[in-house]
C-alpha cells in the first residue's frame, strides 16, 4: 500500500477538556489513485491531512508512506519529507503575496532536487500567460491553479488538497478539479483530497468518511465521474 | 469592555515587542535624564555653595598696597563690598600650600570634614589634595619648619577647581593646597602676597572703580570670576552636561518615539480584519480607538516609569562621576518631580496619539475593505519592481520586501543609524579631544617651551623668540589676547583661512575662534579695553587666521604695544624649542608642549568611563531598535515562513530568506550615520564655544570606525539571531489557517 495508517490517535487538550481529533482512525490508499476523504466540521480531516503531511505528529498509531514511516519521525526528517514526497493545496491558497506566479512556483522549485520543468507545469495548468503576475491580479480559481503548479512542480509521490474548491465558485471549482485529475493522469500523483463538499467524491477512485475521528466508511469507487461532469 | 481582556493575553503572545519597546523608550529617556540630573545638579550645588560663601565677583592684584582706611572709602563710593586677603605659599617638600589670611565677606572658606582650627598648631586643608593623598583628621603636616595637626578639610567657592596658577589649564591636587591656620599663626608667617577680593552691588560702576584703583594703585591684573576658570569650571562643566542632555534629547527620544510610534501605526496596521469585524458587528469608533489606545499606553507608561525609577537611582553616582575634576562637591542629584511625570506623560501621549490616528485612518476605509485585510493599500505599484527580471526569487523577495514595506523597512534603517551614530558620536568625543592636545599644541606654535616672564625686558640675554603678550576685554568684558610677535619667528606659521601663509606685521589680525566668538570680522573696526587701567583702544581687523584654540589678535611686537598700551621695544614672553636658563624670579609661568598634549589626554581617561556608558547603551538602542523591527517583519511575515515550512524549507533557509531581507540596509545606516555623527558632534563643540572652551573639530579615528561598524554588525547579526527562535516558533497549521491572502 502506498499509505498505511493503523490506529491513528490525535490528542488535544488535558482532562475533562480533552478531545480526540483522531481516535484509532485507519485507512490504507494504493499509489497513483485520487482518494476522497469526507466528513463534517470537526470529524476529523484536517487533523488527517496534518498527519499525512507530516505537518504534525500523532499521538499513537503508524503511519506509512511510500515505504517511509511517518509517524515518529523528528522535525528535521518530516521536514526533509514534506520536501521530497509531499505537495500541499489549500482552501485560500496560501501563495506569497510579494511573490509573481512564477516565483512561487520557484519557491519550491528552488529546493527540490529533481523539479519539472517550469514551462510544462505552466502550461499543464494553463497559467503560462499569468507567469509575472502577482496573487492578488489572479482570480481565486487562477490563484487554486498556482498553488497546484507550486505543489506540482518538485513532482510530489502524494498530493495533499484541503477544501481545495472551499472558496471557489462551482465553475472555478469544476475547472480546477478538472487539473488535479489531470495531475493526476499525467504525472501519476496520488491525489488526497479533503473536502466535506460529498459530489467530488464522484471523482475519486477511493471514498473514505470520517466521523469524530474515526474512519466509518472506506469504499473504492467503481464508476468515476470525469471532473467536467460533476454536479457540484 | 471585555474586549479589554485582549490587553493581558495579546501582551503575553507579543512580549518581546513590548520589551523591546520599552526598553528602547527606557534608554534614549534615560540619557536625557541622567545628563540633566547631573547637569542641574552641579548648577545648583553650585549657586548654593557661591551664593552661601561669598564667592567674588572679581579679584585684583596691585603693585601698591590700598591702605586699610581706604578700602570703606572705595566700598562707599563705588556700591561694592572690597576685602583684603593676605596669603603665602611655602614650599616643603616639593609641595606647595597656599596659606590665607580669614576673609569676613567675600571667599568664605567651609569646613566640608572634621572641625575648624582652635590652636596654633592645628590646621584646615584642602580636601580634594587630602582625599587624593590619603591624609586623614588628625595627621600631621608640615608647612615649612612647622608641624600641624590637621583638624579638618575645607572647600572656598574660588578653589573649586583646584589651579595653582591662574592661568594653569590643570587642576594641581598632588603638590598643591590651600591651607588655614589661626590667626596667631597666620601672623607668625609673615605672610607678604595680598589680593583684593570685589564683590559689585547691583549699581556699581565696576569700570569707573577699577580704573580708580589703576590709577592710585596701579593694577597688576584683574580677574572677573566670569574669567576665572577656578569658578568657571564649575559652571562650565554643568552646562556641559545640560547641552549635551538637551542634544541627546533633540536625537535619541525623539527618534526613539518615531521609531516605536511606526511599530504601533503598523500593528495596529496588521490588526485590520480585526478592527473590521469588531466595527462590522456595532462597536462604535470611539470604542476601537480607546481599546486600540490602550495597547499603545503599555510601552510609554512602563518605559517612562523604568526611566524615573533609574533616573532617581543612578542620579546621585552619574552627577558625581562628572565632577572627578573638581574639589569633592556634595551635590545632590535628584530627578525633578516635573521632569519625571513629562518623561512618563509625553512617550506615553504620543504611543496612544499614534494608535488612535492609525485606528481613526484605518476606520474611514470600507469595512469591506478591513474585512478582507484589504484596507492598507499603496503596495501595488512596488510589487512590479523586478518582475519580469531573472533574479532568484530570494533576492526578488527581499527586494519587494523592503520597498513594499517602506515604513517597516525605515525602521530598520532608522535603528542601525540610531545605533551606529551613538556609538560614532561616543567614538568621536573621544578622539576629538584627544586630537585636541596635539592640535592645540600646533595651533599655538612649534615651540617645546614657552615662558611668560613676570617683567617687561627690552634685551634678551636668554635665547629663544621674544613675543609681547597682553589680555584685553572686548566691549562686553569678554578676555582675549593680544601676541605681538615677528613674521621671521620660527615657531609661529600663522595662516588665513583657506591655509594661506599670512604677515601679521602689517595689522591686526584676530584668529577664527575670537571672529566666533567676539562677532568680529575682516574690515570691523573695534573697541578694546585695558582690563588693568580700562582704558579704551580701537583697531581694524586686518584678517581671520586660521585658529580655533585661542581667543586672540595677533600682530607685530610694536603694534601689540600700541594697543595694549604697553611699552614699544619690550616683550614679556620667550618661546624656545628647548629649555632655557632663565632665573625663577622672572619666570612668572613656564608652559610645555607635552602640558597641553597631557591635559587633553587626562581629559580623554577620565571620559572613558562616559564613553563606555554611551556606547554600552548605543549597543541596547541598536538591538532594541533593530529587534523591534524585525521582529515586526517576522510576524508580518508569518505566512510566508508558516508555507515556507510546509513547503520543506529548512529553519536556516527561512532564515535566510526572511531575516536577510533587510541586511542591505546595514551598510546604508552605518554610512548615513557617519554625516550624522559629524553633524551633531560639530554642533556640540560650537555649543561648547560659548562657555569659553577651544572649538573642537570633530575627529573619528579609523579605529573608531572599525569599532563602531563591528559594533552595529553585530548589534544587528545579534538581534537577528535572538530572533531566530521566533522563526522556529511560528506554527506551520494555525498561521496557514490564518492565511486569507
Amino acid at each position: 500500500m502506498f499509505i498505511e495508517l493503523k490506529n491513528a490517535v490525535k490528542r488535544y487538550g488535558k482532562g475533562e477538556t480533552e478531545v480526540y481529533a483522531l481516535d484509532h482512525a485507519k485507512l490504507s490508499l494504493e499509489q497513483g489513485k485520487i482518494c476522497v476523504i469526507l466528513g463534517p466540521s470537526g470529524s476529523g480531516k484536517s487533523t488527517l491531512l496534518n498527519m499525512l503531511g507530516g505537518l504534525d505528529t500523532l499521538d499513537e498509531g503508524e503511519l506509512t508512506v511510500a515505504g517511509r514511516k511517518v509517524a515518529g519521525l523528528s522535525q528535521d526528517k518530516r521536514t526533509r519529507y514534506r520536501k521530497e514526497d509531499v505537495g500541499f493545496v489549500f482552501q485560500f491558497y496560501n501563495l506569497i503575496p510579494d511573490l509573481t506566479v512564477e516565483e512561487n512556483i520557484e519557491v519550491v522549485a528552488d529546493i527540490s532536487q529533481q523539479p519539472l520543468s517550469m514551462d510544462e507545469v505552466l502550461k499543464a495548468l494553463d497559467i503560462e500567460k499569468y507567469r509575472h503576475r502577482f496573487p492578488k491580479e489572479l482570480s481565486g480559481g487562477q490563484q487554486q491553479r498556482v498553488a497546484i503548479a507550486r505543489a506540482m512542480i518538485k513532482n510530489p509521490k502524494l498530493l495533499l488538497c484541503d477544501e481545495l474548491t472551499g472558496a471557489l465558485d462551482t465553475r472555478s471549482s469544476r475547472q480546477v478539479l478538472k487539473f488535479v485529475e489531470k495531475m493526476n493522469r499525467q504525472f501519476g500523483t496520488t491525489i488526497l483530497i479533503i473536502t466535506h463538499n460529498e459530489a467530488i467524491a464522484d471523482m475519486a477512485d477511493q471514498v473514505i468518511r470520517l466521523r469524530d475521528g474515526q474512519v466509518v466508511e472506506s469504499r473504492n469507487n467503481e464508476q468515476k465521474t470525469a471532473a467536467e461532469n460533476l454536479a457540484l | 469592555m471585555k474586549l479589554n481582556r485582549r490587553y493581558t493575553r495579546n501582551i503575553r503572545e507579543n512580549l518581546s515587542f513590548y520589551i523591546s519597546s520599552t526598553v528602547l523608550t527606557v534608554v534614549t529617556l534615560l540619557l536625557y535624564f541622567l545628563f540633566n540630573i547631573a547637569g542641574n545638579a552641579i548648577l545648583d550645588f553650585g549657586d548654593e555653595f557661591f551664593a552661601r560663601n561669598k564667592v567674588e565677583d572679581a579679584h585684583f592684584f596691585t603693585y601698591l598696597l590700598i591702605p586699610d582706611e581706604a578700602l570703606p572709602r572705595l566700598e562707599e563710593k563705588y556700591n561694592l563690598t572690597l576685602e583684603a586677603q593676605r596669603y603665602i605659599n611655602i614650599e616643603t617638600d616639593g609641595v606647595t600650600a597656599r596659606v590665607f589670611s580669614r576673609t569676613k565677606e567675600i571667599d568664605l572658606y567651609e569646613i566640608t570634614v572634621g572641625r575648624d582650627v582652635s590652636a596654633d598648631d592645628e590646621a584646615v586643608i584642602s580636601e580634594g589634595y587630602a582625599v587624593k593623598n590619603d591624609i586623614a583628621i588628625g595627621d600631621t603636616i608640615k608647612i615649612g619648619e612647622k608641624e600641624y595637626t590637621i583638624t579638618g578639610f575645607m572647600q572656598r567657592p574660588d578653589y573649586l577647581y583646584m589651579l595653582e596658577n591662574e592661568d594653569d589649564s590643570y587642576k594641581n591636587i598632588t603638590t598643591f593646597y590651600l591651607c588655614y591656620v589661626s590667626d596667631d599663626a597666620f601672623e607668625a608667617l609673615n605672610a607678604s602676597g595680598v589680593q583684593y577680593l570685589v564683590r559689585y552691588g547691583e549699581d556699581s560702576d565696576s569700570a569707573a572703580f577699577r580704573k580708580a584703583v589703576h590709577e592710585q594703585y596701579y593694577m597688576r591684573s584683574y580677574t572677573a570670576s566670569g574669567e576665572n576658570n577656578r569658578i568657571l569650571m564649575v559652571d562650565q562643566q554643568a552646562e556641559l552636561f545640560i547641552v549635551m542632555s538637551y542634544v541627546l534629547l533633540c536625537v535619541l527620544p525623539l527618534i526613539a518615539v518615531v521609531l516605536v510610534s511606526i511599530i504601533i501605526s503598523r500593528k495596529v496596521k496588521s490588526e485590520q480584519r480585526m478592527i473590521g469585524t469588531l466595527s462590522a458587528l456595532g462597536y462604535t469608533k470611539r470604542q476601537l480607538m480607546r481599546h486600540y489606545a490602550g495597547f499603545a499606553v503599555l510601552p510609554g507608561l512602563v518605559g517612562g516609569v523604568l526611566t524615573a525609577v533609574l533616573s532617581a537611582v543612578f542620579a546621585q553616582p552619574l552627577s558625581e562621576m562628572g565632577l572627578q575634576d573638581y574639589e569633592p562637591m556634595r551635590i545632590l542629584g535628584h530627578l525633578n518631580p516635573v521632569d519625571a511625570v513629562l518623561g512618563v506623560v509625553i512617550p506615553t501621549a504620543l504611543y496612544v496619539l499614534v494608535a488612535l490616528l492609525s485606528v481613526r485612518k484605518l476606520l474611514k476605509r470600507d469595512t469591506v475593505l478591513l474585512l478582507n485585510g484589504n484596507a492598507d493599500g499603496g503596495r501595488k505599484r512596488l510589487r512590479r519592481v523586478l518582475a519580469s527580471r531573472r533574479l532568484n526569487f530570494r533576492t526578488k523577495f527581499a527586494v519587494r520586501s523592503m520597498l513594499g514595506n517602506p515604513m517597516r523597512s525605515f525602521v530598520v534603517l532608522l535603528g542601525v543609524l540610531l545605533g551606529s551614530f551613538i556609538i560614532l558620536l561616543g567614538q568621536g568625543f573621544f578622539d576629538s579631544i584627544d586630537r585636541m592636545g596635539t592640535v592645540a599644541a600646533d595651533t599655538l606654535g612649534s615651540f617645546e617651551h614657552e615662558y611668560i616672564l613676570n617683567e617687561l625686558l627690552e634685551d634678551n640675554p636668554y635665547g629663544g623668540e621674544t613675543l609681547l603678550v597682553s589680555s584685553m576685554e572686548d566691549e562686553n568684558g569678554a578676555a582675549f589676547s593680544v601676541i605681538g610677535t615677528a613674521d621671521n619667528n620660527p615657531y609661529f606659521s600663522p595662516t588665513d583661512v583657506e591655509g594661506n601663509p599670512v604677515s601679521v606685521e602689517d595689522g591686526y589680525y584676530i584668529t577664527s575662534l575670537a571672529e566666533l566668538t567676539l562677532g568680529w570680522h575682516t574690515g570691523d573696526t573695534v573697541t578694546a579695553y585695558n582690563p588693568l587701567s580700562m582704558e579704551e583702544y580701537s583697531f581694524t581687523v586686518e584678517g581671520v587666521l586660521r585658529n580655533n584654540v585661542q581667543k586672540a589678535v595677533y600682530t607685530s611686537k610694536p603694534l601689540a604695544a600700541k594697543l595694549t598700551g604697553l611699552d614699544k621695544g619690550k616683550f614679556n614672553a620667550i618661546v624656545s624649542g628647548e629649555k632655557l636658563s632663565i632665573p625663577e624670579a622672572k619666570i612668572a609661568q613656564e608652559v610645555l608642549r607635552t602640558d597641553i598634549t597631557d591635559q587633553a589626554r587626562a581629559m580623554t581617561g577620565q571620559m572613558t568611563f562616559l564613553l563606555e556608558i554611551i556606547i554600552g547603551l548605543g549597543v541596547i538602542i541598536c538591538v532594541a531598535a533593530v529587534y523591534v523591527a524585525v521582529n515586526m517583519l517576522v510576524t508580518e511575515s508569518r505566512s510566508n515562513i508558516s508555507m515556507l515550512k510546509v513547503l520543506g524549507y529548512q529553519d536556516r533557509q527561512i532564515d535566510r530568506i526572511i531575516l536577510s531581507a533587510h541586511h542591505v540596509l546595514l551598510p546604508v545606516g552605518i554610512l548615513l550615520s557617519i554625516p550624522a555623527a559629524y553633524v551633531v558632534g560639530n554642533a556640540f563643540f560650537l555649543l561648547m564655544v560659548d562657555y569659553d572652551v577651544m572649538l573642537v573639530d570633530i575627529y573619528i579615528e579609523p579605529l573608531s570606525y572599525v569599532i563602531s561598524i563591528g559594533l552595529t554588525a553585530l548589534c544587528y547579526f545579534g538581534s537577528l539571531w535572538l530572533l531566530r527562535r521566533k522563526v522556529k516558533k511560528v506554527d506551520m497549521i494555525e498561521s496557514l489557517k490564518d492565511n486569507r491572502e
